[in-house]
């Protein structure tokens, strides 16, 4: 069974269970996706724990019998005893957040060359180094946060604020790094580089999709 | 007074259980649970043998199979593996010694019966 097959049977078999088990459930999913473990292994867990949760509630318990009345302790213990995560899921991540914030970036700057060349938009290595470390940082600070967030009684309220958030930084960093970081080694820009750059990106992102 | 916890105590020898009641058939986490329960380990909590589970799997002392099924429940059966089964073996000779000790000790006064009790108040 592939890592996508147990995802798509966990969606399918989490339909089962009662809105408050599922709240429950959907935490420690959470937690476990958004941690440094081996992909694979934490999907299986996943889907153990869920087929558990189904049976145990058929005998009349709530997920909070199952698991635990402190269950951030109960998933740390479930992470900390998962095999970590490979360097290529790493890799494959980090790959996947760059080559979109990429795209992003060369497609608006070459949409920007066509629409009004007057303009003359252009970018600096300074840009790209920049737009480069904020995406390294970017979405671990953002599964910290989350997971702190996770199991709290306010959660929807902050988890939303932090899924909003991210994803806004993700779509205005780059335009904002053009417009904050000072122009070093300014790159003499045209719509058929930006073009080229953005169809190379592409294919990066495409086959990174294709190799998870 | 300190009460000792019975969870606490349990801790230690929870893998060997797990390891006995895996090797008398391959078995799913749920079963597991309901079968070490069912013979008096009412301390152990429902979820608290995953971790166990996994620990056991990363020292390759048992392997998991996946049982997919199309509407019905999937079952991830556990086996024990030769290094399981000898560390059971070892477990197993482990627990006879220290049951025996512990039981000795806790059970009759320190080990000693009445008579040696005396013994050594009249040699003071």
């Amino acid at each position: 069974m592939t890592t996508t097959a147990f995802v798509e049977l966990n969606n399918k078999r989490r339909k089962e269970l009662t809105a408050q088990n599922e709240a429950f459930y959907k935490d420690i999913m959470l937690y476990v996706r958004g941690s440094n473990v081996d992909q694979r292994a934490g999907e299986e867990l996943l889907l153990e724990l869920l087929e558990h949760l189904i049976d145990a509630q058929a005998r009349g318990k709530r997920a909070v019998d199952v698991f635990g009345i402190h269950p951030q302790e109960y998933c740390k213990k479930l992470v900390d005893a998962l095999p970590k995560a490979s360097f290529k899921e790493k890799a494959v991540l980090y790959g996947s957040v760059l080559s979109f914030s990429g795209m992003w970036l060369f497609g608006l700057l070459g949409a920007a060359q066509l629409l009004w060349p007057e303009l003359q938009p252009s970018i600096a290595v300074s840009h790209i180094a920049a737009v480069v470390m904020v995406m390294l940082i970017l979405p671990g600070t953002a599964l910290t946060l989350l997971k702190k967030s996770l199991f709290s009684t306010k959660k929807s309220r902050i988890e939303n604020v932090i899924w909003a958030t991210t994803t806004a930084l993700i779509w205005l960093i780059p335009i904002a790094i053009i417009y904050i970081v000072p122009e070093t080694f300014k790159i003499e820009g045209s719509f058929f580089l930006y073009g080229y750059v953005f169809a190379g990106l592409l294919l990066v992102h495409f086959l990174l999709k294709k190799f998870k | 007074m300190f009460k000792l916890n019975k969870s606490q105590m349990l801790k230690g020898v929870l893998e060997g259980c797990i390891l006995a009641v895996i090797e008398e058939r391959p078995t799913y986490g749920y079963e597991l649970y309901l079968r070490l329960t069912d013979q008096g380990l009412q301390a152990v909590s429902e979820g608290s043998i995953y971790p166990v589970l996994l620990r056991l799997q990363k020292e390759d002392l048992i392997e998991g199979t996946f049982v997919k099924s199309a509407n019905g429940p999937n079952r991830k059966y556990y086996s024990l593996t030769d290094k399981g089964k000898q560390a059971l073996k070892h477990f197993k000779q482990e627990w006879t010694v220290l049951s025996e000790s512990v039981s000795q000790i806790v059970l009759k006064k320190g080990g000693r019966g009445d008579d040696d009790h005396h013994r050594i108040r009249r040699a003071k």
